[in-house]
């Protein structure tokens, strides 16, 4: 009763029109890996669903997530980094099960990172993630050439049945070929929805968020355009970047896409950060919320990096997941929630 | 006010999710507030365990999913006829459906690698109407199955045999 009353008191009094998010809470942090995996440097790129358990009336949410495995070095020089699974029956903080995907084959030698959930049914999951690779060692055999950004790989999350209280979950192999191989550039932060009989993946290519769509999981073309550029919006909160896109169906023809959005000063430092929602009937033609940003760092909002939209009970909560360093440099997931948010009534991203 | 007391009186519908302490920074509020927690509203299972197995699986320890299908009409009688799967399916039939009514089933040659997790199967055929064709793909594996409907009717004849869309 408190914590509504709070929630309360604190979004709807005072509450800005756009957004209505409530106050914080950290979920996740380095130190929270399991056996200390990471160089304890940062957890970032939250991908997130919910899964529903015939009998369990409190479905676990699920979140992938990015960490720093070893330091910049010269064939990697953003370090190599691995992806993680992380848990949560209840509020609070995730509980880590450590790596799914450390640098390993050809292609992810150096990072697996900015990973991307969508379900292809209720127990099976499709998770995408940006590969790096070093262009020194590659296979120059491989389709997929020597660029250092060779695409994106893929791998499935599966649920095996429960044994008492439970739930058995596996995981597959990186599938050996990466997709969209053809993204020669310093893409990032896919995000991907099934609808209308399609995967439709959106991601970011600085400054703009491009999308492309296939009716196969592994078949994506590279889109010769952006979908959204940067620099249009009459307020100007996105002037310079947008960045880190969360694709949504409300329903097979209704899609809303999160988006971040940056202005930089002339010597390259961000002035200004912010979230923004664009909606669509057809994936090609986006139009702002009439509101503006929902979040803005110049409001005294946090500097969301590597934002991630989740909506619950048909779109009519959400919440946002999000990285912010703290005082000491450390990367740490965070989670900002409106009033209707729904932890066990979180949207699925699969619209036929 | 009538939908914070109705919200209050029903304890709640575990609304959005708030700090248990001050935070660093506010979100879109501009002066602090007080955050105490009392937890979740409605009874939970507090002994809920999650487990993950221990390193990759392979494929035929998967239960049988179709990721995507994909129908390609030439224009002139011919179509590619493309199914994506996760797992180790055995068997692969399409059913192309017009005006309500099956046709004959078309098998599915199996491809990819076995012990590849994602594995695509194809077929190179003649189909009457491919453009207004609905398609009814069924995958079977060892001892799972699933199904899937594509095409114009889909989403009319998806509740018929509870495949989906």
């Amino acid at each position: 009763m408190t914590t509504l009353l709070v929630h309360l008191l604190t979004t709807s009094a005072l509450a800005q029109a756009p957004g209505d998010f409530g106050i914080p809470l950290k979920v996740l942090a380095p130190a929270d890996l399991l056996n200390a995996w990471g160089d304890g440097t940062t957890v970032g790129s939250p991908a997130v669903a919910s899964h529903t358990v015939a009998g369990n009336g409190n479905p676990p949410i699920l979140m992938l997530y990015e960490t720093r495995i070893t330091a910049a070095s010269t064939a990697c020089p953003a370090g190599t980094w691995g992806i993680g699974l992380a848990y949560r029956f209840g509020g609070g903080d995730f509980t880590d099960t450590g790596p799914v995907v450390t640098p390993d084959q050809d292609f992810y030698t150096c990072v697996a990172a900015h990973p991307s959930i969508v379900a292809l049914d209720n127990d099976t999951w499709l998770i995408y993630f940006k590969a790096e690779q070093d262009p020194d060692t590659c296979n120059p055999k491989a389709q997929w050439g020597c660029d250092r950004y060779p695409g994106i790989g893929r791998f499935i999350l599966q649920y095996n049945g429960r044994n008492g209280n439970v739930l058995n979950y596996s995981v597959t192999s990186v599938d050996t070929t990466p997709v969209l191989t053809q993204v020669a550039q310093n893409m990032g932060y896919p995000s991907v929805m099934f609808a209308d009989g399609e995967f439709h993946m959106a991601y970011g290519q600085f400054p703009d968020i491009y999308l492309t769509s296939s009716a196969l999981s592994g078949a994506y073309n590279t889109p010769a355009y952006p979908s959204l550029t940067s620099g249009i919006s009459a307020t100007g909160w996105e002037e310079d970047e947008l960045y880190t896109p969360s694709l949504l169906c409300r329903t097979n023809a209704d899609f809303a896409l999160y988006a971040g959005g940056r202005i930089y000063d002339s010597t390259g430092t961000i002035v200004d950060q912010g979230i923004g929602r664009f909606d669509s009937t057809d994936l090609s033609n986006w139009t702002e919320d009439a509101n503006g940003p929902l979040l803005r760092s110049s409001n005294g909002d946090p500097a969301l990096r590597h934002a991630t939209m989740v909506s619950s009970g048909g779109h009519t909560g959400f919440g946002l997941f999000y990285t912010e360093t703290n005082t000491s440099g450390i990367n740490e997931m965070w989670l900002t929630t409106t009033l209707l948010w729904d932890r066990k009534d979180i949207d699925v991203q699969r619209c036929p | 006010m009538s939908a914070l007391l109705l919200l209050l009186a029903c304890g709640g519908t575990d609304a959005g999710e708030v700090a248990p302490a001050p935070t660093p920074e506010p979100v879109t509020s501009p002066t602090p507030s007080p955050a105490p927690t009392t937890g979740p509203t409605t009874p939970e299972p507090d002994d809920m365990a999650f487990a993950l197995s221990d390193g990759p699986v392979a494929p035929d320890e998967l239960r049988v999913v179709i990721a995507g299908v994909d129908v390609l009409c030439d224009g002139e009688g011919g179509a590619w006829l493309g199914v994506e799967t996760v797992g180790a399916p055995t068997h692969i039939t399409v059913t192309p459906w017009r005006d309500g009514v099956a046709g004959d089933p078309l098998q599915l040659e199996l491809g990819g690698d076995e012990g590849d997790a994602f594995r695509l199967h194809s077929l190179d055929t003649l189909v009457e109407a491919c453009e207004t064709t609905t398609w009814q793909w069924q995958v079977e594996a060892r001892d799972t199955s699933a199904c899937r409907w594509s095409g114009p009717d889909a989403l009319a004849l998806a509740p018929t045999d509870d495949c989906g869309a």
